[in-house]
C-alpha cells in the first residue's frame, strides 16, 4: 500500500475539484481495500463523510423518497418511513454483505462500488485496469455473466442497484459546480461502452442522493438474492421485481437481474411480455423460462440462467397469489 | 490475556516479507536484488545462497526455505526483504528481477505419473505408494453378486484458522537465536531454524506464542514463516517480524490433499461385502509435507469399520504445481471416508436395505479383524454408536419417508443421512509415538504443568491440568498450564493425529503419579504407616480407612522441608504398534475410536441450495475427561465438515489461487451452520489417561457423507464430487471448462 493523504471534503464545489491523483471515499469499505492491495494508489482521499447534508433520508408523500449519498445501509433499512413504505429496500439492505459492513458502507457507495472480479482484484492486468486481455474469458468464470459481456465479463456487485432500477430510482449528481440528474438505468454502463468504469461518472463527478419515485399503488414488489453462503456474500444472482397484478392478468411490472450483467440487467424482451400476461401458473413458468434468451453464457456459468429462471418463476407464483 | 504471535514487538526490529515466485514451475536462471537494495530503508535481501546452513527440510526434505534450482508453487519464496518498514519491504520485492526458464505445469495430478509429464523432483513425481492386501480380490469380485464401481473426488481446502501465521526472530544475548512463534511443531521447527542458520539446538530458542487456531496447519506453514524470520534476524543482527496478511497465508501455506478416488465393491445377495478394491490418488502440491503420512492413514482405514475377507487397496501421493499439501484435521480419513460412506449407501440401495441396516450387516463388532489384519481387543462400540444416533434422529421413519414420490419431486426435499467410522488413535505405526511433560509442585502449593502438547484453542492444557488435578487430588485452582518451550520439555512430537489427550495426557498422569508418591514417601516417613494405604483427595491426604492424615499444603512444605523438591518428569510411550509396508498388513493403531453422524438437509431442487437444518453426533471417546470440551470439539467438526460437504474448495487456476480471502473462499458462517446435537459414548481404554481416547478428528470425518447421504435420501440423486455446490446439485456436475462460449446448452427445449 502506498501513503496518501488524507482530507475531510469542506465542501461538493472544493472536492469535486479533483485531482487525477485523488480519489473520493464515502465509508471506505470498497475503497480501502482497493487501496490496500494496490488497486489504486492515489495521493489524496477526499472524504465525503464530512458532507453532512449528504447524509438525509426524507420522504414526501406523492413525490417519494430521497436517500442522501452519504447515508449507511443500516440507516436506510432502519428509517421508518423506508421501512412503511419501501419494505424492499429494507429487504435488500438486509441482505447486503454483514451488518458491520452495512454499518460504515453508504448507499451512494454501494451503486459506485467496484467489481469483484477475482482477475481485476488479484495481479492480473485485466482489460479493466488497461490491460489487453480479460482473463475471465478462458479463466474460472463461475461467477461473471452470462449476458451484456464483453470485451470485459464482469458482474455488478451492487444489490441495491437491482431494487432501485425495479423501482425506476433517478440519482442527483453534482457536476461541474451544477446538480443533475439521471435515471439510474442510464446511469450504469455496459463494457462495450468503456471496459474500464462502470457507470458515467466523470472525474470529479459525486452522487448526491437517490431519488425514488412512490411505488405505484396496487403494485407490489420483492428483491431475491441468492447466495452460497447464507451471510456475508454478494450475489450469484438476484432479481428485484415489481408487479401490479389485477386478478388473473399482470397490469404492468418491471423485472431486473442481478449477478448476471455487468450491470443490473434489463431483459427488455422479457418485459414487454409482462403487460396482460395472464397469472396461472402454467403461463407464469413459461413467462420465467423465457428470461435471458439472449444469454451467452461462459464455460462455467450456465448454471445461472436456470437458477435466474427458478427464482423467477417462484417470485412471480408468490406476488401473483393475493 | 492472550498474547499472539503477531502482538510481539522489539525495539528496532525490522519486517520481513517475501518476493514470490512469478511462475509455478520454473527453472531459477539468475536473481538480481541489486535494485532492491538500493531502496532507502532495505536491510537485508536475501536468497537461498545466504542460508548458512541447510535450504531444505521436511519428511523428503525437498521443502525449500527459498527456491533454489526451481520455483514448484506460486507460494515458493524466492527472495526474504527486512525493511524498516513493511511497506519499504513489499516495495524492495517488486524491485527484484528474476530469469526463469519456464516449465510445463502439472495441475491435475492424474497426469502426474504419466511416462510424458515433466518430473518436479529428481526422485520423480511419485511421493509414496502404499498397499492393503487381504485375501484374494479376484475371487471376492467371482463370488459377487452385484458390484459397484464409483470415481470420487474431494477439493482441496484451506484450514482457515483465525489468526494468520506470524513469528518474531531477534538475537539473543549468547550468539544464538531466538523465535516467537505460532508453531504447532516446535520439536520440527527448532531442528529446521537451527538446521538453516548452521546452529547447534541449543543455541536456538523457540518460544510458542498463544495460537489462534491451527487444524494441523501451523506445521511446515508456520515453520517456514519462522525460520525465514530467523534467517533475517541473524543476517540484520536485529529483531525481524513477519506477519503473514490473511492472502499471503492462502497462498504460502499447506491445503488438505485432494483426492480422485476410485472404488470398486462386490456383495453378496443381502448385501455382505465380499470384495473392496480401492485406487486412490492424493495430491501432494509441490512438495512434500506430511504425504506419506496422510495417506498412509488413507490406505489403513480405505476400507472403513466393515467386515470384508477380500481387500485391494493401493494409495498414490504424486506431486504437481499446485500449493504443497499437508496434515489437516482428518488427516487423510476425511477424503476415503467421503467414499466408503456413499458406497456403503449404494449397496444398501442395491440390496433394498436402510442404510443402518447395511452397516449393522457389515460393520465390526468385538474381535473383529480389519482390512490390515489386525484383531480389535478394545470394546468395539461401532454399532453401539450407530444405533444411539439411529435412535435419536428417529432415522429409519424419516429415512423411509422422504423417499416418498412427493417429497422426492417437491420444490424443496427433505433428507436424512447417516455414516459411521471408525478411526485409529494417535500417530500409530506411522511414527514414534511418545510424549513428555512436567509436573512442578511449587513449595506453596501451587502447581505448574508443562508438557509438548500444543494448546492451538483445542483446550488441551485444561484438560491435561485436569489429569493432573485428578491424580494429585487437588482443586484446579492451583493449576498453571506453562506455554511449551524446546529449552523446557523434551520433544513431545507433535500435537496431531488427536493424541493430545491420550498421549500428553497420558505423561501428565505418570509425571503426577510420580509427584504423589513422593509426597506419599514422606508423609509414610513421618507418621509410620505405609505408603500404599495413602489416598491423595479433596485437597487433602488421608489414609484408606478415611483418616485425615493432613492437609495438601502441609503435605507439601514439609516434602520441601524434607529437602524434597515435588518435581516429576513423565514420559508416556506406546509401541504396541507393528507395520509392514511391503504387505501392507500389521497392527496399525493401538486403539480405534467409533463415532456415527446423522444429518437433516433440506433441498431447494430449484436452485440447488442445500440447507443442513440438524446434525446429530455420536462418538466413544474412551472417557471425557472435560465433557464441555468434548461437545466443543465436536461442534466445531460439524462446522468444518459441513463446509467440507456443501461449499469449500480452494480454487486454482493453472497453480494460481484465486480464493485468497475469505471473500471468495466460503466456509460457513454462524447462519450455514446447522442445529448441533452430540451425545458422548464412554468405554474407558486401557492405553488412555482415566479411559480417555480421542475426539478433535473423529468429530469432523465423517460429516461430509453424511451430509451427501442425507441429499441422496432427498433427490434420489448421488453427489460424487465434493463439494455439493449448487452446480453440482442443480446440474449433477461442476461446470466444466470446455463448454464452448454462446452455448445453447441452457435454452429452454422447445
Ligand atoms: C466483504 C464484503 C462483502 C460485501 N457484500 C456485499 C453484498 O452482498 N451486496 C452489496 O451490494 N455490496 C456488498 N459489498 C459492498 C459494500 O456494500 C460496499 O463496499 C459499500 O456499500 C460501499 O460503500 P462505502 O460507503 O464504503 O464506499 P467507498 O468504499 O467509500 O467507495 C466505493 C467507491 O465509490 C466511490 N464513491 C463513494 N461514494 C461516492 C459518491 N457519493 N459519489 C461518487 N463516488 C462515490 C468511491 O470513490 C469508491 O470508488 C460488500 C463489501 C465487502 C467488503
Ligand atoms: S471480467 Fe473484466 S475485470 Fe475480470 S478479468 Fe475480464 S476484463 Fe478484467
Amino acid at each position: 500500500m502506498k501513503n496518501f493523504k488524507y482530507i475531510p471534503a469542506e465542501s461538493l464545489e472544493k472536492a469535486s475539484q479533483k485531482k487525477d491523483d485523488s480519489v473520493l471515499m464515502a465509508g471506505g469499505t470498497d475503497l480501502l481495500g482497493m487501496i490496500k492491495d494496490d488497486l489504486l494508489t492515489p495521493e489524496t482521499v477526499i472524504n465525503l463523510k464530512s458532507l453532512k447534508e449528504l447524509k438525509n433520508i426524507r420522504y414526501n408523500a406523492g413525490k417519494g423518497l430521497e436517500i442522501g449519498a452519504l447515508a449507511t445501509i443500516t440507516e436506510l433499512a432502519e428509517n421508518s418511513d423506508v421501512q412503511k413504505r419501501f419494505p424492499v429496500l429494507v429487504q435488500t439492505c438486509k441482505e447486503i454483505a454483514s451488518p458491520q459492513l452495512r454499518n460504515v458502507g453508504t448507499v451512494g457507495g454501494n451503486l459506485c462500488q467496484r467489481p469483484r472480479c477475482w482477475y481485476y482484484r488479484g495481479e492480473f492486468n485485466c482489460l479493466r485496469k488497461g490491460g489487453d486481455t480479460c482473463f475471465a474469458v478462458d479463466g474460472e468464470n463461475k461467477f461473471h455473466c452470462v449476458v451484456g459481456g464483453g470485451p470485459c465479463y464482469i458482474v455488478h456487485p451492487s444489490d441495491l442497484a437491482v431494487s432501485l432500477l425495479a423501482l425506476d430510482a433517478s440519482l442527483e449528481i453534482f457536476s461541474n459546480g451544477k446538480l443533475k440528474t439521471v435515471p439510474i438505468d442510464d446511469f450504469f454502463i455496459l463494457p462495450e461502452q468503456n471496459e474500464t468504469k462502470e457507470n458515467i461518472l466523470e472525474p470529479g463527478e459525486i452522487v448526491t442522493k437517490i431519488i425514488v419515485p412512490e411505488i405505484p399503488a396496487g403494485s407490489k414488489c420483492a428483491f431475491i438474492k441468492f447466495k452460497e453462503r447464507a451471510s456475508w456474500d454478494f450475489a450469484v444472482v438476484s432479481l428485484g421485481i415489481l408487479l401490479n397484478t389485477n386478478g388473473s392478468t399482470i397490469k404492468n411490472g418491471r423485472i431486473v437481474f442481478g449477478g448476471v450483467a455487468p450491470r443490473p440487467w434489463i431483459d427488455t424482451a422479457l418485459n414487454t411480455k409482462l403487460t396482460g400476461a395472464a397469472t396461472d401458473e402454467k403461463n407464469l413458468k413459461s413467462l420465467a423460462d423465457s428470461a435471458l434468451l439472449e444469454a451467452e453464457p461462459m464455460s462455467k456459468n450456465d448454471y445461472k440462467i436456470i437458477l435466474v429462471r427458478n427464482l423467477l418463476k417462484q417470485a412471480l407464483i408468490d406476488l401473483s397469489k393475493n | 490475556m492472550a498474547r499472539y504471535a503477531a502482538d510481539y514487538s522489539l525495539p528496532h526490529q525490522l519486517y520481513g516479507c517475501v518476493k514470490y515466485a512469478d511462475y509455478p514451475h520454473a527453472e531459477i536462471l539468475n536473481i538480481d536484488i541489486s535494485e532492491a537494495l538500493k531502496i532507502n530503508g532495505v536491510e537485508a535481501v536475501l536468497t537461498y545462497k545466504d542460508v548458512p546452513g541447510e535450504n531444505r527440510f521436511g519428511l523428503i526434505p525437498n521443502i525449500r526455505i527459498l527456491a533454489d534450482d526451481r520455483t514448484r508453487y506460486l507460494g515458493d519464496a524466492v527472495a526474504l526483504i527486512a525493511a524498516r518498514t513493511i511497506e519499504i519491504a513489499k516495495q524492495a520485492a517488486r524491485h527484484i528481477s528474476i530469469k526463469y526458464h519456464k516449465l510445463p505445469d502439472v495441475i491435475d495430478p492424474r497426469e502426474s505419473l504419466k511416462e510424458e509429464t515433466i518430473k518436479i523432483h529428481e526422485e520423480g513425481n511419485l511421493v509414496v505408494h502404499h498397499k492393503v492386501l487381504k485375501g484374494d480380490i479376484a475371487r471376492g469380485f467371482k463370488q459377487s453378486v452385484h458390484v459397484i464401481e464409483q470415481d470420487f473426488s474431494t477439493p482441496a481446502i484451506e484450514h482457515a484458522y483465525l489468526e494468520p501465521e506470524a513469528a518474531l526472530a531477534y538475537p539473543d544475548e549468547q550468539d544464538g537465536i531466538a523465535v516467537i512463534g505460532c508453531l504447532q511443531n516446535i520439536y520440527t521447527s527448532h531442528k529446521v531454524i537451527a538446521a538453516a542458520l548452521n546452529l547447534p539446538l541449543a543455541k536456538v530458542k523457540i518460544i510458542q506464542s498463544t495460537m489462534g487456531g491451527s487444524f494441523g496447519g501451523k506445521d511446515e506453514a508456520s515453520t517456514l514463516v519462522a525460520a525465514r524470520a530467523a534467517l533475517l534476524a541473524v543476517k540484520t543482527k536485529r529483531p525481524v517480524k513477519i506477519v503473514n496478511s490473511r492472502e499471503d497465508s492462502m497462498i504460502q501455506s499447506y491445503k488438505r490433499h485432494p483426492y480422485y478416488l476410485n472404488y470398486r465393491w462386490g456383495c453378496d445377495q443381502d448385501g455382505r461385502l465380499l470384495a473392496m478394491q480401492h485406487d486412490i490418488i492424493a495430491d501432494s502440491g509441490a512438495y512434500c509435507s506430511m504425504t506419506p503420512f496422510v495417506t498412509w492413514r488413507s490406505v489403513v482405514q480405505a476400507a472403513g469399520p466393515y467386515r470384508c475377507p477380500n481387500v485391494k487397496t493401493d494409495v498414490r501421493g504424486v506431486y504437481t504445481n499446485n500449493n504443497y499439501t499437508g496434515a489437516m484435521r482428518g488427516f487423510g480419513s476425511p477424503q476415503v471416508n467421503v467414499a466408503i460412506e456413499i458406497m456403503m449407501d449404494k449397496i444398501a440401495e442395491k440390496t433394498n436395505k436402510s442404510p443402518l441396516e447395511i452397516r449393522l450387516l457389515n460393520g465390526f463388532g468385538d474381535g473383529a479383524v480389519t482390512a490390515t489384519g489386525q484383531k480389535l481387543s478394545h470394546d468395539v462400540s461401532l454399532k453401539q454408536v450407530l444405533t444411539i444416533a439411529a435412535e435419536k434422529s428417529d432415522f429409519e421413519n424419516k429415512w423411509r419417508q422422504n423417499r416418498s414420490k412427493e417429497n422426492q419431486s417437491a420444490p424443496v426435499s427433505k433428507g436424512i443421512g447417516l455414516s459411521c467410522s471408525y478411526r485409529g488413535v494417535s500417530l500409530g505405526a506411522e511414527g514414534v509415538d511418545a510424549a513428555s511433560a512436567v509436573v512442578h509442585v511449587q513449595p506453596d502449593g501451587s502447581i505448574n504443568v508443562s508438557s509438548g502438547i500444543i494448546d492451538m484453542g483445542q483446550g488441551a492444557q485444561t484438560a491435561l491440568a485436569q489429569i493432573a488435578a485428578e491424580v494429585l487430588g487437588v482443586s484446579m485452582k492451583r493449576m498453571r498450564f506453562l506455554e511449551p518451550d524446546t529449552t523446557r520439555v523434551a520433544d513431545s512430537g507433535p500435537t496431531v493425529a488427536s493424541r493430545g489427550t491420550i498421549m500428553g495426557g497420558g505423561a501428565v498422569k505418570i509425571a503426577a503419579e510420580k509427584v504423589a508418591e513422593l509426597i506419599k514417601e514422606i508423609l509414610a516417613e513421618k507418621h509410620k504407616i505405609r505408603k500404599e494405604s495413602l489416598l491423595l483427595k479433596n485437597e487433602k491426604i488421608e489414609t484408606k480407612s478415611g483418616k485425615r492424615v493432613c492437609t495438601f499444603t502441609d503435605a507439601v512444605k514439609l516434602c520441601y522441608a524434607k529437602g524434597t523438591p515435588l518435581f516429576a518428569n513423565g514420559v508416556r510411550y506406546i509401541a504396541e504398534t507393528d507395520w509392514n509396508e511391503k504387505t501392507g498388513r500389521g497392527n496399525a493403531y493401538f486403539t480405534y475410536v467409533y463415532g456415527a453422524n446423522v444429518a437433516e438437509v433440506e433441498v431447494d431442487r430449484e436452485t440447488g441450495k442445500v440447507n443442513v437444518t440438524r446434525f446429530i453426533s455420536v462418538h466413544d471417546v474412551g472417557k471425557a475427561i472435560n465433557k464441555s470440551m468434548v461437545e466443543g470439539q465436536i461442534y466445531g467438526g460439524i462446522a468444518m465438515g459441513t463446509g467440507y460437504a456443501i461449499m469449500e474448495s480452494f480454487i486454482q487456476e493453472s497453480g494460481m489461487a484465486k480464493t485468497i480471502n475469505f471473500d471468495e473462499y466460503y466456509i460457513p458462517t454462524a447462519l450455514d451452520v446447522p442445529q448441533m446435537e452430540s451425545f458422548i459414548v464412554e468405554n474407558p481404554d486401557k492405553h488412555g489417561p482415566f479411559g480417555a481416547k480421542s475426539i478433535g478428528e473423529p468429530a469432523l470425518e465423517i460429516v461430509a457423507p453424511t451430509i451427501i447421504n442425507a441429499i441422496f435420501n432427498a433427490t434420489g440423486k448421488h453427489i460424487y464430487n465434493l463439494p455439493a455446490s449448487l452446480e453440482e446439485v442443480l446440474l449433477g456436475k461442476k461446470l466444466r471448462r470446455d463448454v464452448e462460449r454462446g452455448s445453447l446448452s441452457c435454452k429452454p427445449e422447445v
